[in-house]
């Protein structure tokens, strides 16, 4: 059964590792195989021209989520429908025609790009593959995709190596849009970036949904960041979303805890704000034991009984908002039941 | 307490003494590149251009002459038979280097598509190409190479064949790494994500970035062939005489030691030569080619 | 009598033979308890001043004019006895990725030991008893395990409650942060500033801390000092700098940073445009001349120096007066970047 909703949308998909665990400081189970849940049942969808952002910390499976939406990590179970057709079903040829349409931008500029080949001769690589263009428009295609990353057309004849990381990741995106792309999956594109070079790059995403309708995916661990580029926004937490919905109201109305706690930690540019009171002890957990119950209880202010019980799925709040939260979805069932101690 | 913590040293690099900084192996990758490049043009030159330089015909009997010290005449010496040793120095010069820059290139050759291919297929072609190493490194090679060329007899193919056949292991071990750790790179999954062909992504994308060291490691192995060749040669496995080859000629020398040293000692030399000069050569280059570090 | 002073601090470091500025006449005074913030972008020099302080230089760097003295007068030249001396006890250090700052084939315990043994001479029980002290004023909440743990087994933020733990064991006068926070999520990030506000205070510690985040800055420090290609552009009190920012690349800063408001996502993030410039190709005058908009031929003659402002507030530029009236605007986005090589890369 397929739903042809988005442009793209992500079924109940799954990932798991198996590993070998680290000793585990000391404790006994060192070095035996367990289960690691990167991404543990995740449900999107994204309208053709609008950006998602997904936030979170590390071990949530963002990036693994990202990598399996283009397909560059097999998931263990689920289904990523673009346009309708089960990209998971497709392989060899036919797998590789589709790829055009969903591209991927990584986090590091400098080791995205091959480092023995011009970015001229990258980027028309792309072009003959797909067989974009004829043969003698290809250099002026190329001097194209270079505009349209605000990058000079002599960038084409440079090598990676002499370029800067803020060129280097345009070149990155321009190497996306090459193959004409609805869809471009960005893992944490400006995440390495100064502040300067950030505002650039963020604002050119931007243009080119405005311009070219191009559907994005924006993971990320900037709330800040991400807030400004989505129109709607994923909060995941231990591979699973725990709040979504646009932009704005999820950052100014947040109904998850753990929302509402990233939101205090992160530190704003006011100088007359007090270093923000740290409301969410210990570490991100690990996806390797993951609890039984709300996987956020343990580390949740407001949590009780009934969250160790139950496992909260998510649920529509408001139109558009969803939260996975028994305090905003099931508020009496779960005022019953007592508090837990704080940690 | 009060302390100024700035001081106007440059640190010590200026203090310490320009010979003391040389003993301390403080060559530049630069000058190690120059001193084994020339040394090895030296010989490559001297090699090719032997017919020219060489004052008799190396293979020439010529009994009247026989163990003749080095001279005006002969400045090498003679050997048993009377030939001159500077001119079978010069020849064999040429043979040696032909055979240790072709063995070693076939190795590199083989080895380094073998573990391209098992890493980046993985899976059954890691297995079993892993496998294949394993076996082949379990025999040591020169007994490998002996046992081959009893049976399939002497001649210089069979000697590449050898060769070849012992020598791929390593430079497979070394581009299969590389090739790993390539695999996972941003910019090779990008090509994955843009739909290419995997044949288009090993040797376009792959291969140009995981060679590198094995080319550094080619230089450096011609020295260990060389060795090879020779001590085959003196086994009596290589080039049969009247063919000129130090390691032959070394072994001819044997009986001769104590009174006419010196048709072991250059033959000796040169070999001593030309592997300092590769050792230098390879290693400059290891220099050259890795980037800069601070 | 400032704790620590700096004056006219320049560093050069050697590259085939020639010579690069890295830090180009910094000047700065921290007093005792006082907080510092000094904020840049990559390569403007800031971790390099850290290091110089603590004399950790790379091999190809060094000091070559310019004072630092600690606590008063200097003296004429100072010896390796005299750094042993400063260096972890009276000044303490910590580094951006606490899983390579930590020795990876070391125990906490032995880690932590060594230091105590080093900066105060007491050993065995001892000292594994001032470690255990030193792990729960760090906030660790089982500090027996961790003491048996590696690094390897540490999540990034207990690794760094252990290098401020190393850090603070001989209770220095002056902590330096090299971007502590900027390795650690965001939760962590805020246990760690907090925790680190609180030794302060307990410690009577001055802190320096270095980084690109503007938001920890502004909530970490009393005083800021921005730094651009190699020297500070604009210094004074925090709440001044943030509220009245006086040098366009500050305004620049300040102003392509997404804070989580409608109106800023409606109107777009400004972008400074370019890059900064690398240590090779420093123009002659004003460093941010070629990226800035108030640009004048003035700017190109000369270098700019640091002149008082307003009280307590220095600014190097020749049109501070009309940032302050009109501020500037650097739009968003409408030059292309120019097509510069990166030559070389700084850290």
């Amino acid at each position: 059964m397929t739903t042809v909703n988005g442009l793209i949308a992500v079924r109940n998909l799954h990932k798991v590792f198996r590993v070998r665990s680290a000793a585990n400081g000391g404790g006994r189970r060192a070095g035996r195989k367990v289960e690691l849940r990167a991404v543990d049942g995740v449900s999107l969808q994204v309208a053709p021209g609008e950006i998602l952002g997904v936030v979170g910390e590390s071990g949530c499976g963002k990036s693994t989520l990202a990598r399996m939406i283009v397909c560059l990590e097999e998931p263990t179970d689920g289904e990523v429908n673009f346009d309708g057709i089960d990209v998971l079903q497709l392989s060899g040829r036919a797998l590789r025609a589709l790829r055009k349409r969903f591209q991927i931008v990584f986090q590091d500029p400098y080791l995205s790009l091959n480092p023995r080949i011009k970015v001229g001769d990258a980027l028309a690589e792309v072009l003959r593959v797909h067989a974009i263009g004829t043969k003698a428009d290809r250099n002026d295609r190329v001097a194209d995709l270079l505009r349209m990353v605000e990058l000079g057309a002599d960038l084409r004849a440079r090598y990676p190596a002499h370029l800067s990381g803020g060129q280097r990741q345009r070149v990155g995106i321009a190497r996306a849009l090459a193959a004409q792309p609805s869809l471009i999956v960005a893992d944490e594109p400006v995440s390495s970036m100064d502040v300067s070079v950030q505002a650039q790059i963020l604002n050119l995403i931007r243009r080119l949904r405005s311009e070219l309708g191009i559907a994005w995916i924006f993971v990320g661990h900037d709330l800040s960041v991400v807030h400004y580029i989505a129109d709607r926004i994923a909060i995941m937490y231990l591979g699973r979303i725990v709040e979504e919905g646009p932009a704005d109201l999820v950052f100014t109305s947040p109904l998850h805890p753990y929302t509402k706690g990233l939101l205090e930690s992160a530190p704003k540019p006011d100088p007359r704000m007090k270093i923000p009171a740290a409301p969410l002890q210990g570490d991100p957990p690990s996806p390797i034991n993951i609890p039984t119950g709300c996987r956020f209880a343990r580390r949740c202010p407001i949590a009780r009984q009934f969250c160790l019980d139950h496992d909260p799925d998510l649920r529509s709040h408001e139109p558009a908002h969803t939260v996975a939260c028994w305090a905003a979805t099931e508020p009496a069932a779960w005022e019953r039941t007592e508090i837990l101690s704080a940690r | 307490m009060s302390i100024a913590l700035a001081d106007t040293d440059i640190g010590a690099g200026k203090v310490l003494p320009r010979v003391i900084r040389m003993m301390l192996g403080r060559y530049s990758g630069r000058s190690k590149l120059i001193a084994g490049g020339s040394i090895i043009g030296f010989v490559a030159i001297v090699a090719i251009f032997s017919h020219v330089i060489a004052p008799y015909d190396p293979i020439k009997l010529n009994l009247n002459a026989s163990l003749r010290p080095p001279s005006g005449a002969h400045l090498m010496g003679t050997d048993e038979f009377g030939r001159d040793v500077f001119s079978r120095v010069l020849y064999s010069a040429r043979l040696d280097l032909q055979i240790a820059a072709f063995g070693t290139f076939f190795c590199f050759l083989a080895g380094s598509l073998l573990g391209l291919t098992a890493g980046f297929l993985g899976r059954v072609a890691d297995i079993l190409i892993g496998r294949l190493i394993d076996v082949v490194i379990a025999f040591p090679g020169i007994i490998v190479i002996i046992a081959l060329i009893s049976v399939l007899g002497v001649s210089l193919v069979n000697l590449y064949i050898g060769i070849t056949i012992t020598g791929w292991t390593a430079y497979a071990r070394l581009v299969r790494g590389e090739t790993l750790a390539a695999k996972g790179l941003p910019y090779v999954e990008s090509a994955r994500s843009l739909g290419y062909s995997w044949p288009r992504i090993m040797f376009r994308h792959v291969m140009p970035n995981v060679i590198t060291p094995a080319f550094i490691f080619l230089v450096t192995d011609m020295v260990g062939t060389i060795l090879l060749v020779t001590s085959l040669s003196y086994l009596g496995l290589g080039p049969q005489p009247p063919t000129p080859e130090w390691g032959a000629m070394i072994a001819e020398a044997r009986p001769f030691m104590l009174q006419a040293w010196w048709i072991a000692l250059f033959p000796g030399l040169a070999i001593v030569l030309t592997g300092v000069g590769l050792a230098l050569l390879g290693d400059g280059l290891a220099d050259a080619l890795r980037p800069e570090q601070d | 009598m400032s704790l620590l002073e700096i004056e006219d601090l320049v560093v050069e470091f050697t590259l085939s033979r020639r010579r690069y500025r890295v830090l180009d006449g910094v000047s700065l005074q921290l007093e005792s308890g006082g907080t510092l913030g000094i904020v840049g972008e990559s390569g403007s020099g800031k971790s390099m001043l850290l290091r110089t302080i603590m004399h950790v230089l790379p091999n190809r760097a060094a000091v070559t004019s310019g004072r630092i003295s600690y606590a008063g007068q200097n003296l004429a030249r100072p010896g390796r006895e005299v750094l042993a001396r400063i260096r972890g006890r009276e000044i303490g250090m910590i580094l951006q990725d606490p899983m390579t700052a930590l020795n990876p084939v070391l125990s906490v315990e032995q880690q932590i030991v060594e230091a105590i043994g080093a900066t105060r001479g007491t050993k065995g029980s001892a000292a594994r008893g001032r470690a255990m002290e030193l792990l729960r004023m760090v906030e660790i909440a089982d500090p027996q395990r961790i003491m048996r743990a590696y690094p390897f087994q540490l999540s990034g933020g207990l690794a760094q409650r252990v290098s401020i733990a190393i850090a603070i064991s001989a209770e220095p006068r002056i902590l330096l942060a090299d971007e502590p926070t900027t390795a650690l999520d965001v939760t962590v990030q805020a246990q760690i500033l907090r925790l680190l506000s609180d030794l302060r205070k307990r410690l009577h510690m001055a802190l320096v801390l270095v980084s690109h985040d503007m938001a920890v800055v502004a909530q970490a420090c009393e005083r800021v000092a921005v730094m651009y290609a190699g020297s500070f552009v604009e210094r004074g009190a925090t709440t001044d700098i943030f509220e009245a920012p006086r040098h366009p690349y500050t305004v620049g800063l300040l102003a392509s940073i997404p804070t989580i408001d409608a109106g800023v996502k409606a109107a777009g993030l400004q972008a400074i445009p370019g890059t900064p410039p690398t240590f090779g190709d420093l123009p002659a005058g004003c460093r941010f001349e070629p990226r800035c908009p108030l640009a004048t031929d003035e700017c190109r003659q000369d270098r700019v120096p640091l002149i008082a402002a307003a009280v307590d507030h220095d600014v190097a530029c020749l049109h501070h007066a009309i940032v302050a009236e009109r501020g500037v605007h650097f739009g968003a986005n409408d030059r292309p970047a120019p097509s510069q090589p990166a030559v070389g890369t700084t850290q």
